[in-house]
């Protein structure tokens, strides 16, 4: 079965700031869609006001047209990776997989060396392994979508790449909210991509948008 | 659930007497408490999140659980006296 979720009419300001006005997009079972925008742009507070850790002054999140009134999200209905590193220091590796109901085998099918680590506490890794950790967690477990928040941050070059072929694996099972200023990336992987400028969301039909939207240059 | 036990010494020390000042500490302590969560580690708020536990519903039970121990050790103190 296919599941949509849908973020509709998002007004969100801070003081007199408009950050979000009107923005509108779409994603579902076997979809990624790809957020681009500057900084401060506003796409991680929509990616909060999605995961119902923000409150918009208006906003309309669906999922299968049922529209989510309270703050709180149901974990199978969606789990969000936030920018920066989520999980308590004091927590080892294989107590985290089993709260979220990973095995933690697919760890070190993906990733040897974390065979090594299996006792340690999350604290004591470096920040891009954290990352590899927190991406494992929120892409395996069982959950309808997946927002994430520049979940390439601290991850080398040869392990992003096999970040990306776990994420275009787990595509089949869920629909998958991106953003990363990596954006060669977000284009590899995304299925529609919209760009936050001024506000509000641009769906980009043709490559050049990107550039003509003010995000970056395309050569 | 360290506070809980200073505020158990100052009852057993000092007795009834100092309850007034010993439940306000024990408040004060608490708001502290909580407002260094929600500042300092409000990151951690989305791993809880993400396994389907709101903010209210964690605050809710650790203040009930401190409240409990706070009432159990007011009572134990006293006893002890």
């Amino acid at each position: 079965m296919k599941d949509i979720l849908e973020v509709d009419s998002v007004y969100l300001e801070y003081g007199n700031r408009i950050i979000l006005n009107n923005v509108y997009f779409k994603n579902e079972t076997g979809k990624i869609t790809g957020i681009l925008g500057r900084n401060g742009s506003g796409k991680s507070s929509l990616m909060k006001i999605i995961f119902g850790m923000v409150r918009a002054q208006q906003s309309f999140i669906r999922i299968n047209e049922t529209v989510m009134r309270s703050n709180w999200r149901n974990p199978e209905d969606m789990r969000y990776l936030p920018q920066m590193n989520f999980i308590p220091n004091n927590l080892n590796i294989e107590r985290i997989f089993n709260d979220f109901e990973v095995d933690i085998n697919l760890l070190y099918r993906y990733f040897q060396h974390f065979e090594k680590y299996k006792q340690k506490t999350i604290g004591q890794l470096s920040g891009g392994e954290r990352r590899i950790i927190e991406l494992l967690c929120i892409l395996k477990s069982k959950s309808k979508f997946c927002i994430l928040d520049e979940p390439f941050t601290h991850i080398m070059p040869l392990h992003v790449e096999k970040i990306k072929e776990i994420i275009l694996e787990e595509k089949q099972n869920k629909g998958i909210v991106l953003s990363d200023h990596l954006y060669r990336n977000v284009l590899d992987l995304a299925d529609t991509i919209y760009v936050i400028a001024e506000g509000c969301t641009h769906l980009v039909k043709n490559i050049s948008d990107i550039e003509s939207l003010g995000y970056a240059r395309i050569h | 659930m360290c506070m809980s036990l200073v505020c158990g010494y100052l009852l057993f020390k000092f007795g009834l007497g100092v309850f007034s000042s010993v439940f306000w500490l024990k408040i004060i302590s608490g708001g502290i408490t909580v407002y260094w969560i929600s500042d300092l580690r409000k990151h951690e708020l989305f791993y809880f999140q993400n396994l389907g536990l709101s903010k209210w519903a964690l605050y809710s039970f650790v203040i009930l659980v401190e409240t409990i121990l706070f009432i159990f050790i007011t009572i134990l103190s006293i006893k002890l006296r």
